[in-house]
C-alpha cells in the first residue's frame, strides 16, 4: 500500500539534501545540482503517490534525481558523469576547522581517494558510505543489477584501501 | 583471506565510510531548495514549480537588469556632466576622422609634447553598441608607440555630426 500521501516537508528536505549532495558530487557543479534538486523536489511531490514506503523516500528521490539529471544532460548534449578532477569539491567538503587536524587530513585523503575511482564505482561508494544505502537500493537508483553494485563496491573499497595505504606508506 | 584480515578490512571500510560521511556534511541543502520543498508542500505545485525553477533565473535576470540600469544611469550622468576624456580636452584636440563608420568612430587626438613627452597624433577607435559610448582603444599614429596613452574608462562622446 502506498503511503506517499503522508510524505511531508521533512521527508522532502531530508531526501533533497541527499539528492543535492549526490548531484553535486556527481557533476562537480553546485548550481546545476541546485537546479536539479529543485526539479527533483517538485517531481517527487507530484508523484508521491507512487512512493511505496515512506522510509525509502531518500532512495526514491535519488532515483528520480538520477533520471532527471540524465534527461537534462541529454538535452544539453553532454554526457553526465562523475567529475574526475573535482578537487574544488573535495576542499569545499572538508570538515570545518574545529575538527582535529588529523581527522581533517584523513577525511581529505578519503575524499581524494574516492574522487580517483571510476565513475560507477565512485557513485556506488558514495551512496553506500555517505547515504548509507543498501546494494539493492543503489541498484534501483543506478538502474543496475544488485550483483553489479556489490562487485563495484567490493572493487571500490579495495582500490580505496590500496590508494590510502600507498599514500600512507611513504610517510611511515 | 583469514578472519583477522577480514576484521581489519571491515574496520578500514568503516573508517573510510565515516570519513566520507564527515566530508560531505558541509554540503547543506541550499535555501532555494528548502523554499522549494516548503512551497510544494504548502501550496500550488505549478506555482511552486515556476517559482523554484525560475528563482535563480529571475535572480540572474535581475542582476542583468540592475547592471543595465546602473549603466544607463552612469551614461545619463555622463551626458549631463560631459566628462572629459582621459586626456584633458584643454590639451587635446579631438577631431572626427573621415573613415568613421557606424560601428566604430575614430577620432584623432592631437597630443602636445607636454602631455606625453612627445608630440603627435593618436587615433582613438571607439566601438560600442551605442554610438555615443566610447570603449577606449588607442592606436598610436606616431612612431613612439611606447608613449601610448593608457586606455581609460568607457565615457560619453557627443555625437560627431
Amino acid at each position: 500500500m502506498s503511503d506517499g500521501e503522508s510524505l511531508d516537508e521533512a521527508d522532502l528536505i531530508a531526501g533533497a539534501t541527499s539528492v543535492y549532495r549526490f548531484l553535486r558530487r556527481w557533476s562537480g557543479d553546485p548550481e546545476w545540482a541546485e537546479d536539479m534538486t529543485q526539479e527533483t523536489i517538485v517531481k517527487a511531490w507530484q508523484s508521491r503517490g507512487a512512493l511505496m514506503h515512506r522510509d525509502r523516500a531518500t532512495a526514491w528521490m535519488l532515483t528520480i534525481a538520477r533520471r532527471l539529471a540524465i534527461d537534462d544532460s541529454r538535452r544539453r548534449g553532454d554526457r553526465l558523469q562523475l567529475q574526475h578532477d573535482s578537487m574544488d569539491c573535495v576542499c569545499a567538503a572538508v570538515p570545518p576547522p574545529q575538527h582535529d587536524e588529523e581527522i581533517r587530513d584523513e577525511v581529505r585523503r578519503a575524499m581524494t581517494a574516492m574522487d580517483r575511482l571510476p565513475p560507477r564505482q565512485r557513485a556506488v561508494m558514495y551512496l553506500t558510505a555517505v547515504e548509507d544505502l543498501t546494494p539493492r537500493e543503489i541498484a534501483e537508483i543506478m538502474d543496475l543489477p544488485a550483483a553489479v553494485v556489490r562487485s563495484n563496491l567490493f572493487v571500490a573499497r579495495a582500490r580505496m584501501r590500496s590508494m590510502l595505504s600507498n599514500e600512507a606508506s611513504p610517510r611511515s | 583471506m583469514n578472519r583477522n584480515e577480514s576484521k581489519t578490512d571491515d574496520a578500514a571500510a568503516t573508517m573510510q565510510d565515516q570519513n566520507l560521511r564527515e566530508g560531505h556534511q558541509m554540503w547543506q541543502l541550499p535555501p532555494s531548495c528548502q523554499a522549494a520543498a516548503s512551497r510544494v508542500v504548502s501550496g500550488n505545485v505549478a506555482e511552486a514549480h515556476r517559482y523554484v525553477w525560475n528563482s535563480r533565473r529571475w535572480l540572474s535576470a535581475a542582476v542583468v537588469a540592475t547592471t543595465a540600469a546602473a549603466w544607463l544611469v552612469i551614461m545619463s550622468w555622463s551626458k549631463l556632466d560631459q566628462p572629459e576624456p582621459t586626456l584633458q580636452s584643454s590639451v587635446v584636440q579631438r577631431v572626427p576622422v573621415e573613415h568613421s563608420t557606424q560601428d566604430e568612430a575614430v577620432f584623432d587626438y592631437h597630443i602636445p609634447e607636454s602631455v606625453l613627452g612627445v608630440e603627435g597624433h593618436f587615433a582613438v577607435g571607439m566601438r560600442s553598441p551605442h554610438p555615443n559610448i566610447e570603449v577606449v582603444r588607442l592606436l598610436p599614429l606616431i612612431s613612439d608607440a611606447s608613449k601610448t596613452v593608457a586606455a581609460g574608462r568607457p565615457r560619453y562622446i557627443p555625437p560627431t555630426e
